[in-house]
């Protein structure tokens, strides 16, 4: 529970990051929130020589709705996720899920770009990225969601660049994010999340957090649902093609069973808004 | 969720009965005088201390369960900067003149006793096991340093299943031993078993499995030891008198050079009762650098390698008449040890000797076998032994009930002790009880009546609550010297006190006993207060260092109060008796006539009064009688003829999903009788902090270990599930007050009742919901994916 050396430089600006990282090479880290990373060194499972500190950035912390877009900074902390007006009027599947992240001292200080950098299955956010199309701007490129993710804890990222901003479209429709935990600040085991259009009540987007490698989408399911099945036929589609992976927590047939709960639910709830 | 706080039942029912002494504190709320420094962050813990010079050490474990050693390289860690050592086995056990202690309470006829060294030498036997120690200038460069040390391991089979390890040519723990029997005894019941069982109505048979938990403290364990020409050690431990004098022994010095500190200390719950290897090696490598070291525990290495709680297997045969009357029970119990004793590792058998219960039966008959296997240690954990106990017997009351369609508060109710001192199937006395008093409270105040009729309706609608009792009576104020010492060379368990009163008539208490959580600097000071007639404010606790306090053996099984608190009053007491002859020599009148109430001595035939303020500045003065030393201050041990018996009945409401396992308690009772109550706040937050433990060894918490290699699974937060405030249980505390005749105080002890009827409470209200499904038994941790197969397993995919 002791990290290794490393040599560490708080970046004065994004650009000012990116020149740091690529002087430190490969290996060099941003940190941001450190909720993840901190304890990835202490359990020396990476040394990193170098750490650059981004998290005092305050450029990268904002939620600013532009036209039908809702434009968040990377560095936009859990805790302003949950409490920010604009988001709750714009994107209120995002604020809510804000809420179920972790605990207080987690949501305080772990931040929106960390997660999806960190890109864990079980990362909340980056199944509403996945669910909503998300765009993910870093210091580089545009790059969409669906292509974000590569594997387990892997994404398209390279070393020295930086995520700067997460755009989701506006989404104003019933929505629900049912996340199953074992105690109130754990990670989610499953988490189904629905998001509804507004003005087609047969559109519906279902993402699923920690059923695979990677966050995933229902397609399936989906379908079932815009050709008029039932909560139990989109349930049991969800749960059919989902590939969960067997750990503490549950095997793959409990998972299964719970991503079919989970997903009657949700939509059951969804469609009651 | 509320929380509530001291309800006022629980001040209701101390006025009811009387206060434990004679005082204005006395079954007062005051609140906790410690809070104010541990709330504002002024605690010091061991880690908190420091001295000039301390070097850090960092200890390099065996990563496997089992292994031969056949090498350590230490010499890329020593070439490290800031490295000051870097020692193996071999370098210590030079040092080591006495093996980790084992305490032979319970057991007496061992079959094998492993010989443990404070580090592996050649071989390793658990995982977590200490194999080399690095000690550098800073506590990274010992890490840094403990990451090069290269230990080539040659690994061995692994011993870790309880029923494989006892078969005849099985793996073995040790790689030199013939088997993995720890110990193999027999507690035969007095009558016919067969005959019982043979005449019975009902009998049923279960296994039950106690799961391996950790204790999991907030605080993890510290040393800081400093070996000059006198070795000084903190420690965060419960009992340090107990560890100095093994250590000192271990080091091979005399036990007035060696000075014990246990500073605040952040939770034990039974894992801080030592002495560790840890307690032996840090010491050491300080006298091998020369410099004071310090080592502090991470959370990885307190769940690998800070000792176990229960660990046990029961295999129950019982047997009751048509009416319900209980008729025999047979146990099996198989114990995992782990690799080695532990300090206390016979206690298990506890677990055996309560197995009855509240309940009269006229023959109980069981076999323990102790199994070493190469796990971590199981030790003392909150309730060690009552809430195994307890967990048995009442799922067994509820099978037994199930069986004869018989309402589970039924049957408890036919069998109830119900006469005082009972001698138990093995021979212990239950001082005082009235176990359908508390039966009686709890079920009314769940209202169990109204429950059963919701619970019909809710069913019919598809929804699944449960409701589950659980009756206990457990053991506690350990204990009687006569009964806890397994021979002449072992230390019988009483409990010290000094009593200094000031020349200006403040008061200090020194006490044997260690405060973790329990309050002692509050309800001892209440205590004294009360037995001296003076302010709460001048009386100050002192626990922890062997350097001011008398031998005494710590705290654990809900012993301080009756016992360390006895030793407090009793030195009051010989105080006053010292006072009354200094004042009837200032009243100028005889000793006979001096009486003392409320911190003023009374000369009855004037009416003349001196206060024991004034008292004692003069007995500190010149001038007093022939026969009386100066000073105002006694020492006391007790040492009490009887354990304690506390009691009460917890009642757990349910609801279970069915879809996804989900276990929701809906309502807590909690009905506890500890005897007379000195503090109802610090009790009520035993009952708390105690019923959330056992809830969450029912629903959450399990070191689990790989099937197929022994491999501990998991290993972090992330997956070891303590609770959390989240978590929390909304009990509502009652109490039922019938003191114990063992003391004069009439206290029982409440640290661990909490935890000891509310696992079971859980399990057989989740039995109960699930009864409908044809679930009959359900193991612990009643995880959802648990709940959810046992549900849904064998049901057609149809229905599910
Ligand atoms: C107890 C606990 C519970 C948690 N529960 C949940 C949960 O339920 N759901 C959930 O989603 N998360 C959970 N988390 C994780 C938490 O949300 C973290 O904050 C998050 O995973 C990482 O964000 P961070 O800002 O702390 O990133 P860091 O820990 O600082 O960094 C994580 C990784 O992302 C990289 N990185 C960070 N920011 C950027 C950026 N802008 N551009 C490129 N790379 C970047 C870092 O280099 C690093 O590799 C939990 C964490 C803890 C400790």
């Amino acid at each position: 529970m002791i990290p290794p050396q490393f040599e560490y430089y708080r970046a004065q600006s994004v650009d000012d990051a990116v020149s740091a990282l690529r002087a430190g090479g490969e290996d060099a880290k941003a940190l941001a929130g450190g909720m993840s990373l901190i304890p990835v060194l202490k359990m020396r499972m990476s040394s990193p020589p170098l750490l650059v500190d981004i998290g005092a950035l305050q450029s990268l912390n904002y939620v600013r709705v532009d036209s039908d877009q809702v434009c968040v900074g990377a560095l936009t902390r859990h805790r302003d996720l949950m409490s920010s007006a604009v988001l709750r009027d714009a994107l209120p599947l995002l604020a809510d899920t804000a809420y179920d992240v972790g605990d207080a001292q987690v949501r305080a200080r772990g931040t929106i770009g960390g997660v999806l950098a960190h890109a864990d299955s079980a990362g909340d956010y980056c199944m509403v990225s996945l669910l909503l199309d998300a765009h993910i701007v870093t210091t580089d490129r545009v790059i969409a969601a669906q292509d974000f993710f590569e594997g387990f804890m892997e994404t398209c990222l390279g070393s020295d660049e930086l995520i700067t901003e997460i755009r989701f479209p506006v989404s104003r429709g019933p929505h629900t994010y049912i996340k199953f935990r074992r105690r109130r600040s754990d990670w989610a085991v499953i988490g189904v999340g629905v998001q509804r259009s507004l003005d087609d009540a047969r559109a519906c987007r279902i993402g699923l957090t920690n059923a695979g490698f990677t966050v995933s989408r229902a397609p399936e399911a989906e379908e079932v649902y815009s050709a008029g099945g039932t909560a139990d036929d989109v349930a049991a589609a969800a749960a059919a093609h989902a590939s969960p992976l067997a750990d503490l927590a549950g095997d793959v047939e409990y998972k299964k069973a719970l991503i079919a709960e989970l997903t009657r639910r949700a939509i059951t709830e969804v469609g009651a808004q | 969720m509320t929380i509530r706080l001291a309800t006022s039942e629980t001040q209701e029912a101390v006025r009811e009965a009387g206060r434990a002494s004679q005082g204005p504190y006395s079954g007062q709320s005051v609140p906790r005088v410690e809070d104010s420094r541990l709330i504002r962050g002024q605690g010091q813990y061991v880690d908190d201390f420091t001295t000039s010079n301390v070097a850090y050490a960092e200890i390099v474990r065996s990563p496997l369960p089992h292994a031969r050693i056949r090498g350590v390289d230490t010499s890329a860690a020593a070439a490290l900067p800031g490295v000051l050592g870097v020692f193996t086995g071999h370098d210590i056990v030079i040092e080591l003149h006495a093996l980790l202690p084992v305490i032979a309470a319970g057991v007496p006829n061992r079959r094998q006793t492993p010989p443990q060294y404070p580090i592996a030498i050649d071989e390793a036997v658990y995982e977590g096991e200490p194999v080399a120690v690095v000690v550098a200038d800073t506590r990274y460069g010992a890490a840094d340093a403990a990451e090069l040390v290269a230990v080539d391991y040659e690994p061995l089979p692994a011993v870790h299943d309880l029923d494989a390890a006892i078969v005849e040519g099985s793996g073995v723990t040790h790689a030199d031993a013939a088997d993995n029997i720890g110990w193999d005894v027999a507690l035969p019941g007095e009558g016919d078993v067969d005959a019982a069982f043979a005449g019975a109505a009902v009998t049923v048979t279960q296994r039950i499995v106690q799961q391996r938990v950790c204790a999991a403290s907030i605080e993890c364990r510290s040393v800081l030891a400093d070996y000059r020409d006198r070795l000084t050690v903190w420690n965060s431990s419960q009992m340090p008198h107990f560890n100095r004098m093994y250590v000192a022994e271990g080091l091979g010095l005399p036990e007035s050079k060696v000075r014990f500190i246990s500073p605040d200390v952040g939770g034990a719950f039974g894992s801080k009762m030592g002495p560790y290897a840890e307690d032996y090696l840090i010491p050491i490598a300080s006298k091998l650098v020369g410099r004071p070291v310090k080592w502090t525990e991470t959370r990885s290495e307190n769940l690998s390698s800070t000792s176990h709680g229960r660990g046990q297997v029961f295999d129950i045969e019982a047997a009751a008449a048509a009416d319900g009357t209980l008729l025999a029970m047979k146990i099996k119990q198989l114990v995992d040890i782990g690799a080695y004793f532990g300090r206390t590792g016979a206690n298990p058998i506890v677990s055996v000797q309560l197995s009855g219960g509240c309940y009269r039966w006229p023959i109980i008959e069981a076999r323990s076998i102790g199994v070493l296997t190469n796990k971590m240690w199981t030790g003392p954990y909150r309730g060690a032994g009552r809430p195994e106990a307890t967990h048995l017997v009442e799922r067994v009351m509820d099978l037994l009930a199930h069986e004869l369609h018989m309402d589970p508060v039924e049957i408890r109710r036919r069998n109830f002790i119900t006469r005082f001192p009972h001698v138990n199937n093995f021979g212990f006395t239950y001082d005082s009880g009235g176990y359908h008093g508390a039966l009686d409270r709890a079920l009314d105040a769940i209202d169990y009546t109204g429950f059963r009729q919701r619970q019909a309706d809710l069913r019919a609608r598809g929804r699944f609550l449960g409701i589950g009792v659980g009756c206990y009576v457990e053991i506690s104020g350990f204990g009687p010297s006569w009964q806890t010492a397994a021979d002449d060379h072992e230390i019988g368990l009483t409990e010290s006190a000094v009593v200094r009163m000031h020349p200006s008539g403040a008061v200090s208490v020194f006490a044997g006993t260690h405060s973790h959580g329990q309050g002692h600097a509050t309800s001892f000071a209440q205590i004294a207060a009360d037995a001296l007639g003076v302010a709460l404010a001048d009386v100050d606790v002192v626990e922890g260092d062997t350097s001011n306090t008398p031998f005494g053996h710590g705290t654990y099984g809900s012993r301080s109060t009756p016992v360390g608190g006895m030793a407090v009053y009793t030195a009051c007491q010989r105080i006053i008796e010292k006072g009354t002859a200094i004042a009837a020599h200032l009243l100028h009148t005889s000793i006979d006539d001096v009486s003392f109430k409320g911190g003023i001595f009374t000369d009855a035939a004037t009416g003349e009064r001196r206060s024991i303020k004034d008292v004692t500045l003069a007995s500190y003065n010149r001038g007093l009688p022939d026969g009386i030393e100066q000073g105002m201050e006694a020492t006391a041990f007790f040492d009490p003829p009887n354990f304690t018996w506390p009691f009460g009945t917890h009642i757990c409401e349910v609801e279970v999903d069915t879809h996804t396992g989900v276990t929701k308690i809906l309502r807590y009772v909690a009905v506890d009788d500890c005897g007379n109550i000195i503090n109802p706040m610090l009790v009520e937050g035993q009952i708390h902090g105690g019923v959330l433990q056992g809830v969450a060894q029912a629903l959450l918490e399990e070191v689990q270990y790989s099937e197929e290699d022994g491999q501990r699974l998991g290993g972090t937060f992330l997956d070891y599930l303590v609770p959390t405030i989240n978590e929390m249980v909304p009990t509502e505390v009652y109490h039922t007050v019938t003191p114990t005749p063992t003391n004069s105080l009439g206290v029982k002890g409440v640290g661990e009742a909490g935890t000891i009827a509310s696992s079971v409470a859980v399990i057989n209200a989740i039995c109960d919901a699930l009864e409908p499904l044809g679930v009959r038994h359900v193991e612990m941790p009643a995880s959802p994916q648990r709940l959810w197969h046992l549900i849904h397993d064998g049901m057609p995919a149809a229905l599910r």
